[in-house]
């Protein structure tokens, strides 16, 4: 079954093949193609994002528009396929956050956020989440070298405000 | 690591979905990380406030405080409150109504004391998805109009101990557009919470696992489920007396019916099923458990047939036998898929022609054999086994299996191998893989796959 392609190109002037259904996972660009009737010839430019970001924005688009395919066949499969493919999935989402600096990791967020990929978005907050989850707020500063700008006191009448959570 | 604070130029609705993954009181916590931070709790889109995750003693001034907060919110849609101490009833009380007046989406409460809910103000014109588990429960007057929750589409209620089977009623009924109800009913220590009655037009997901062996006057006495748009049915239960369903298009059944006798050594408890596999009969999908199997041969007086049956699963039990699967098999003349957990089962003269139990005295032996066998009328393609540790048993199964499903294409075998024993693994694996791609089969077109 062969599909429409179209190009994209990013704020830093690389063109990006991609196959229309993939680049339909950004509500911004299928709204693109629907409302504004993208010429087939002509690049849609994306001037928030990055080649190297565009590039993994696509690259996970492409692998997750064969798993929404899957879906609709679900009713056949049995359980124990569904998990293992889940499982596939998950495993492959994994690898893919696990390879990326952090850095590189908030560039995709918010590509993730303007492009309005909403499966992306919650991947990468989750990631960060469970960086957070167990940490104390120090440790969490040193992560993501973020600076206290409080004063002792306005530190304390904090913790005071959310006796609960600093409990 | 960056030395750059990229983190905090992320947008604020961003790091509120980033906040809105961890439970509250870790998201609070970061309000002191920097200025940046301080009130971006305003941005969740779900508050978990489980009062032992911090100090509980604070945890009614951090509520009241966080609500306040998120007052002019138009992000925020669940409200998830997990007690494990007792707080002030009346504060508990603002919160809940707080949430509904508010138009969340999504309302958990779960408390280990008893804390009745005024149902008088328990309604919501934006519910999407209630949960109510523990010591919560319902009580007092009906909303005006008897609608709770209009537009309601999941309710789960675990162990909710409603104070008359009518309030239960009426409120399954106040949720006019309700698709999926959850019950979950497995503690001895209240009297029977639910009386045996789901009436509601909508539902188009069921789930009730009711496990009450200590009511055994009340659980039996009989069921009911009347939900004619159901698509899915999920029932764990002992059998009841009498049951009286109305299913309409049922796609899928998940039954696991248990028996007293297993119980209690009682000569006169007895149960019908008969209207309940009546009422399932056109289904697509059908699982059972082990204890179903049981049941279903013994308290099931005519097996109807299931003419759309696309999918049977069973799982085994060693103190369980299959009787009554040689008569599910014939009465499903459209079965394509047979999926079995588990060989093993009870040893039992009733399995008839369908398996390699074999009865005792020889003339009886001889009879079977000369009667066509059930697999051999089988249009099965696809038989799935897991679990299969390649006893000679389990070979002889297989065998059978093999030597008599015609239209067999593929087969799917998940060999279950100690791993303790870790030398002989891959020999006995390839053993018990060899010994079955060695059985003679009598679809040409049969492929045995293992994972």
């Amino acid at each position: 079954m062969s599909s429409n392609m179209i190009m994209l190109k990013s704020s830093d002037g690389a063109s990006f093949e991609i196959e229309e259904a993939a680049a339909r996972k950004s509500k911004i660009i299928a709204n693109m193609i629907e409302v504004e009737c993208v010429d087939e010839d002509k690049a849609i430019p994306l001037q928030n994002v990055t080649g190297n970001i565009l590039a993994l924005v696509i690259e996970y688009c492409n692998k997750h528009i064969v798993d929404d395919d899957d879906d609709v066949a679900t009713e056949e499969a049995s359980e124990e396929e569904e998990e293992a493919k889940k499982k596939k999935v998950d495993d492959w989402e994994a690898e893919f956050m696990n390879s990326m600096s952090l850095e590189t990791m908030f560039e995709l967020l918010l590509a993730a956020n303007y492009l309005n990929i909403k499966s992306l978005i919650d991947l990468v907050c989750q990631t960060i989440a469970n960086n957070i989850k167990d940490k104390t707020p120090e440790e969490v500063r040193k992560i993501f070298s973020i600076e206290n700008d409080f004063t002792p006191e306005e530190e304390e009448e904090i913790r005071k405000e959310n006796a609960w959570a600093f409990g | 690591m960056g030395s750059t604070d990229l983190i905090s130029s992320l947008p604020d609705e961003v790091l509120g979905k980033i906040l809105s993954l961890l439970w509250t009181n870790r998201a609070a916590s970061t309000s002191v990380l920097s200025k940046r931070w301080r009130h971006l709790l305003a941005f969740v889109d779900n508050l978990d406030l489980r009062d032992a995750s911090g100090d509980h003693r604070f945890f009614c001034d951090f509520v009241d405080r966080t609500l306040a907060l998120l007052r002019n919110s138009t992000t925020v849609k669940r409200f998830s409150l997990d007690c494990a101490f007792q707080h002030d009833d009346s504060r508990v009380d603002s919160w809940i109504r707080t949430v509904l007046e508010r138009g969340f989406l999504e309302l958990d409460l779960k408390t280990v004391g008893l804390h009745c809910i005024d149902t008088e103000f328990f309604t919501s014109n934006t519910l999407v998805k209630l949960t109510i588990c523990d010591g919560f429960y319902p009580d007092g007057r009906l909303p005006p109009g008897g609608v709770f929750f209009p537009a309601l589409k999941t309710l789960s209620l675990v162990e909710v101990a409603f104070s008359c089977p009518q309030m239960y009623m009426d409120f399954i009924y106040g949720c006019p557009v309700l698709e999926e109800l959850s019950q979950h009913n497995d503690d001895d220590t209240y009297p029977p919470p639910w009386n045996g009655v789901v009436s509601n037009p909508s539902i188009k997901r069921l789930t009730i696992h009711h496990n009450g062996p200590n009511h055994r006057e009340e659980c039996h006495h009989g069921c009911w489920l009347l939900t004619p748009s159901l698509g899915y049915l999920d029932y764990s239960s002992y059998v009841a007396k009498q049951y009286d369903v109305n299913f309409g298009s049922l796609e899928e059944a998940r039954l696991d019916l248990r028996s007293w006798e297993r119980l209690i050594d009682d000569e006169d408890i007895f149960g019908d099923v008969s209207n309940l596999v009546e009422g399932i009969s056109n289904v697509k999908t059908l699982h059972l458990s082990s204890d179903s199997l049981e049941v279903l041969h013994l308290y099931c007086d005519t097996m109807p047939m299931f003419n759309n049956l696309l999918t049977l699963s069973f799982e085994s039990d060693n103190e369980k036998g299959w009787q009554v699967v040689p008569l599910l098999l014939t009465n499903s003349p459209n079965l394509q898929t047979l999926v079995i957990k588990g060989l093993v089962h009870q040893v039992t003269d009733r399995c008839g022609d369908f398996c390699v139990c074999t009865p005792k005295r020889k003339t009886k032996r001889k009879k079977m054999e000369e009667r066509v066998c059930c697999l051999s009328t089988c249009q099965v393609k696809v038989l799935n086994i897991s679990g299969y540790q390649g006893t000679c048993r389990e070979l002889k199964q297989m065998r059978r299996f093999l030597g008599n499903l015609k239209c067999l294409e593929t087969v799917n075998v998940s060999v279950k191998v100690n791993h303790l024993e870790d030398n002989d693994f891959s020999d006995r694996y390839l053993r018990i893989t060899d010994a079955l791609m060695n059985l003679p089969r009598v679809s040409s077109n049969c492929h045995i796959h293992f994972f």
